[in-house]
């Protein structure tokens, strides 16, 4: 606007304390708790996804492409084997329940243990290596375990079939839909996820709040500088890396349940991939945009991979079909030219700062209207 | 764990670190254990380990080379040593050209891809962040991979060895296929001559040039431009020539591109980001070692009555061992330079 | 306002096209539609295969809806229309019998487990199928059925590994083709006859490892050797087998067992042909289907010397079948048209006869159904039922190799393989007891 009094975004419209408390305590949370409300009945909906199985597995896909940011975005390491720490927390909770007959909720402890352990020890094994190195070793420890997982020691892994069946008495299957009986009521098993993702990811957000967090920041800005200023980066390194692999082995134990076993695809350099990928498309220098990444990847796959007819406008008014099975088996060719024309224009942002960026663009337009009238 | 802080042992007046000579010595007694049980198995493995060697020296020197001269990591490498087998599918069983044809025009053509691929991304990428030029070439490895899939199908394929390769050549105590021995030859013949282009020649020296410092070499009238697409054309027509050569021997099929790229970095890094010498030794060695290792832990099985020491597919792990362990040893890899990409 | 500069303009669009496209994408597509079920309407609906118990419209279901799960991408993505292509012809023929509505729809298992369990579960929870078939990796079968035994659904698998219907059988899952057991012991004596010692290649999962135990048991017992053994990886990264080829060349063995799934044995011999020892061994691929030697040329076809399989296209009878196969079908004839026909024909038929859709009414009416009166009869002469104790379908077993190649015929759809065997179910399969199987 011309007069110089426009908004300067959404943020300075809001004040700064609410009931009391700090407002940039609050954004976090009630993000995440309104992305729990409002994921399952979004993504429902026909014109996306139009089942709502899916949204267990994005609020999963969420956790995990959180803890992997707290290596990229706040600390600045890449990781291509961050699917190990998935992989392990989902092996160690299946193959505890199937093949050792304990109870759910001690496995899923031990298999986040698991990760967490396995994480301090090979960070403290590679944090200090140059940054391709590290990436590679990363690489490398991941496709050992997915080999040994392969390999079916001792029976524990299930070899390329993966384990099955690992479900509690507690966890109720009807065709697809998943309960959770507690005390002769069944809550509905979305619900459960969504208050152990929230819990989850607002771990995460008060590692990054913290001043140990902030001290991985200032790594990521200038690793030599925080040396300089007597910062032992190499320990921060480690913890930051134990910790995405804590919250990595959550989200892998939370998995386990959700798909009743593990498959052995979950320690691949595919997993590892798609959440790197997940990570930059929907920014990685923002808390959110992990999370907003991770839910137009799974959204964009699962409606790319079935699609067959485009209907224009829409479905039930068709005035334009173009079928397009023949050319969108070949999805994955458009899905790298997306990713260079993305990554090429928005590559630090991703997706999640171009929303920002467009919702308050929109905002200052429909203000200045208003102000206007 | 440097040769410093360890014992060392003056032999025939050179130093070498206890540690070194005594895994040294493990290694060679295992191999010539492995020998004696079975010989003729033994040099087959071997032999076949070298031609494994070669094809991933071929695809990571170009990997290298662009790395190390462009700063460039190129992920679409591994999309592009397929191509280079797909293309000879294409040359060989679809028109029913002679190999010689394939040999010589494949990696031509896959260099010109390359210097599209260059020319049209590439170039906008190389003064930022490295994963930005990363991430757009893993984009277009998607690309390619989608193409290719489009353009011969998923299913795996296969082309015959010609004719006047495909007889056996006699190594005392086993014959190996004629082709396996050309494919080596080719692998040292196109290391040696890059090696004399960047070492030995005036535009090689030019390139080095302006890799250390660009400002410097363009204003002394050197074409940098022109120069980076060269040694781009030359990275991915070696990474296609791999292409033709592992194509023919063993196998096309849709996977080949990822799982060799990974393998071309594991062997970069192994050697040392910024060494192409570095790469040409990780090359064979993890190719030997991919070969060997279950030929090894076979004769120990045979000889010691032990069962579980037979893991065939171990394999497919060699590689990421080798490099774990390297690094573990050796931070910055066999041969490489301080502050390469660090 | 403020001047919206052109690169962000640019960034613009790039958001748009991003959203536009995930926007665009949910105008369309309800869920992997596919080949539907034309108007049963048609034709009288009264004509029930032998011993129905109820004619439709009375009080069972008029419409089905079936999903058929297979590979559609990958190395086998030849497999999977040949099954949507034979549940097809089942579905036609029995709408224009019975006058019902089948709908089918397709899913990618990619030939992987992790793939087939979310599809599964799509399948049932977003587009309510009535019951599944298909599954040609056993690891993918068995994780379809762990999953749709949990959840009340029906499915008949296509996987050979003799776990499905041993160890690891399932309540509601059944199964087509010719159990590894089944194939193994029509096999072993063929094999002792032609080598007295042998080298198996086996691929290193479920199916593999189950193949590669029972025919090494049962090469023993014939009086044949086994001298070596590899476990070739799984899922194949590196298609290179020279490793194992060079110790199978190496050894004392006279005949090469490959126990590989899909295009992998042509993988192998063509790296054995590339390495000059293809001619030193007699030949034995396990589970042979066509496909495996269509891409690669008579030569391999030829060398096949013994091969175990479900299926083959020369074998007297359903020349119409395979008519019409050859005339729709991207592919020749094979093993797979055969088993998605008999699998969604059995499904549908068994729903008519129990009057009901629900799990335990199929599952009942199948047990211990011989199938008489269906045109499978006429594409597999011989005794066909489902057994009662393990859900396997005890059929013929055939023993192929491959002819001379000029005896082999392209028109009108490759015939490469002569039957030299067809043995009867009962006469190779486990007995109840041998299976381990439990519901």
């Amino acid at each position: 606007m011309t007069d110089g009094t426009s908004p300067d975004g959404i943020a300075a419209r809001i004040p700064d304390r609410i009931a009391g408390i700090p407002t940039a305590d609050l954004r976090v949370p009630v993000g995440l708790v309104l992305v729990v409300l409002l994921l399952r009945p979004v993504i429902s909906h026909p014109m996306l996804a139009g089942y709502d199985q899916i949204a267990n597995t994005i609020l999963i896909w969420m956790l995990f492409a959180a803890s992997f940011n707290l290596l990229l975005g706040y600390t600045g390491l890449l990781s291509f084997g961050h699917a190990l720490f998935l992989g392990l927390g989902a092996y160690v909770a299946a193959a505890g329940h199937t093949r050792f007959g304990l109870p759910w909720i001690v496995v899923a402890a031990i298999g986040v243990l698991v990760s967490t352990g396995v994480a301090y020890l090979i960070g403290r094994l590679i944090v200090q290596k140059g940054a391709i190195y590290f990436a590679m070793l990363t690489l490398g420890f991941a496709q050992a375990a997915q080999y040994v997982a392969n390999q079916n020691p001792f029976d524990l892994t299930g070899g390329s079939a993966g384990i099955s069946g690992a479900t509690p008495a507690w966890f109720v299957l009807d065709r697809g839909e998943k309960f959770v009986a507690v005390g002769g009521l069944q809550l509905d098993w979305y619900w459960v996820l969504g208050i152990a993702t929230v819990l989850g990811m607002l771990a995460i957000w008060q590692v990054v709040r913290s001043p140990f967090g902030r001290t991985l920041i200032a790594i990521r800005e200038n690793d030599a500088l925080a040396r300089s200023m007597g910062v032992n980066v190499d320990r921060y390194k480690v913890w930051s890396f134990t910790f995405a692999g804590l919250f990595a082995g959550l989200a892998g134990v939370l998995l386990q349940l959700n798909i009743q076993g593990t498959r052995l695809e979950l320690l691949s350099l595919a997993v590892s991939g798609d959440v790197i990928l997940m990570t930059i498309l929907g920014g990685s220098v923002y808390f959110f945009g992990p999370p907003a990444g991770a839910f137009v990847w799974l959204l964009a796959e699962e409606l790319l991979t079935d699609f067959e007819t485009l209907h224009l406008p829409l479905t039930e008014f068709s005035v334009v079909s173009v079928d397009l099975s023949g050319v969108l088996t070949y999805w994955q060719f458009f899905l790298g030219v997306l990713f260079v024309v993305v990554v090429l224009l928005s590559p630090m942002a991703g997706i999640w700062g171009l929303v920002r960026r467009a919702g308050n663009r929109i905002y200052g337009v429909i203000g200045g209207l208003i102000y206007r009238v | 764990m440097s040769g410093t802080t360890m014992r060392s042992i003056s032999v025939g007046g050179r130093r070498f670190s206890t540690g070194w000579l005594a895994v040294w010595s493990i290694v060679v007694a295992l191999l010539g254990i492995s020998f004696s049980v079975r010989p003729g198995l033994f040099v087959d493995q071997a032999v076949s380990g070298l031609v494994y060697g070669m094809i991933l020296v071929l695809v990571a020197l170009g990997l290298s080379i662009i790395l190390g001269l462009l700063g460039v990591v190129n992920f679409a490498h591994g999309a592009l040593f397929m191509l280079g087998a797909y293309l000879t599918f294409q040359v060989m069983s679809v028109w029913g050209l002679p190999f010689v044809v394939a040999l010589v025009a494949v990696p031509i053509v896959v260099g010109g891809v390359g210097v599209l691929m260059e020319r049209l991304v590439l170039r906008h990428v190389y003064d930022e962040n490295p994963l930005i030029g990363f991430l757009a070439t893993f984009g277009i490895a998607l690309m390619l991979t989608e193409a290719i899939r489009a353009q011969w199908g998923g299913s795996p394929l296969s082309v015959n060895v010609p004719a006047a390769l495909a007889r056996g050549a006699d190594l005392v105590v086993t014959s190996v296929a004629q082709f396996r021995l050309f494919t080596v030859a080719v692998g040292v013949v196109t290391v040696v001559a890059v090696y004399l282009l960047i070492g030995r020649t005036d535009f090689g020296l030019s390139v080095r040039a302006g890799v250390l410092d660009r400002e410097m070499a363009e204003f002394l009238g050197v074409n940098m431009p022109v120069r980076f697409v060269s040694m781009f054309f030359l990275g991915t027509a070696i990474a296609g020539l791999g292409g033709v050569l592992r194509g023919t021997e063993v196998t096309m099929s849709i996977g080949m591109g990822q799982s060799m790229v990974i393998l071309a970095f594991v062997v970069v890094v192994v050697g040392g980001v910024g060494s192409l010498f570095g790469s040409v030794v990780a090359g064979i060695l993890i190719g030997e070692a991919v070969y060997l290792t279950p030929t090894v832990l076979r004769s120990l099985s045979i000889l010691t009555g032990i069962p579980a020491l037979d893991v065939p597919s171990i394999g497919g792990l060699m590689p990421y061992l080798v490099m774990i362990v390297v690094l573990l040893v050796r931070p910055r890899g066999l041969f490489g330079q301080e502050g390469f990409l660090e | 306002m403020q001047r919206i500069t052109r690169r962000q303009a640019l960034r613009g669009i790039g958001a748009g096209s991003a959203v536009g496209i995930t926007g665009l994408a949910g105008c369309g597509g309800d869920g992997g539609g596919g080949d539907g079920g034309g108007d049963g309407s048609d034709g009288g609906g009264d004509g029930g295969d032998g011993g129905s118990t109820g004619t439709p419209g009375e009080s069972g279901p008029t419409s089905f809806h079936v999903g058929v799960l297979s590979s559609f991408s990958g190395p086998f993505a030849d497999w999977g229309p040949a099954h949507e292509l034979g549940a097809t012809l089942a579905a036609e023929d029995i709408e224009a019998e019975h006058g019902v509505e089948i709908e089918i729809s397709t899913y990618d298992t990619e030939t992987n487990p992790s793939a087939a369990s979310d599809r599964i579960q799509r399948a049932v929870t977003a587009d309510g199928i009535d019951f599944a078939l298909g599954g040609i990796s056993s690891a993918v079968c068995s994780t379809i059925g762990s999953w749709t035994s949990d959840n009340g659904v029906v499915y008949i698998a296509d996987g050979a590994s003799g776990t499905l219907t041993g160890a690891d059988c399932q309540p509601f899952m059944f199964r087509t083709y010719s159990s590894n057991n089944m194939m193994s012991r029509a096999a072993a004596p063929a094999m002792a006859d032609i080598a007295d010692s042998w080298y198996i290649m086996y691929a290193d999962y479920v199916w593999g490892q189950n193949a590669q135990e029972i025919i090494g048991g049962l090469l023993e017992e014939e009086g044949s050797s086994v001298v070596g053994s590899d476990a070739t990886p799984w899922p194949p990264t590196s298609r290179d087998y020279t490793q194992y080829l060079n110790n199978a060349a190496n050894s004392e063995a006279d005949g090469l067992a490959l126990v590989m799934p899909g295009a992998e044995p042509a993988q192998a011999m063509s790296q054995a042909r590339n390495e000059g020892i293809l001619g030193d061994f007699e030949v034995m691929v396990h589970q042979n289907e066509d496909p495996t030697y269509w891409g690669l040329g008579k030569w391999a076809a030829e060398s096949l010397a013994v091969a175990p399989t479900g299926w083959v296209n020369t074998l007297d009878g359903g020349s119409e079948f395979k008519q019409q196969v050859a005339d729709r079908g991207n592919l020749d004839p094979f093993v797979r048209h055969v088993t998605a026909y008999t699998g969604m024909d059995q499904l549908v038929r068994a729903a008519i006869r129990a009057g009901s859709k629900g799990a335990e009414d199929v599952r009942d009416s199948l047990e211990g159904h011989e199938i008489t009166d269906s045109r499978i009869n006429d594409i597999e002469r011989g005794t066909l039922y489902w057994r009662e104790c393990d859900h396997q379908l005890i059929k013929p077993t055939y023993i192929v190799s491959g002819m001379a190649q000029s005896d082999m015929t392209d028109a009108p759809y490759r015939q490469w393989f002569q039957v030299d065997q067809a043995v009867a179910g009962d006469d190779v399969a486990r007995t109840c007891e041998e299976t381990g199987c439990s519901f």
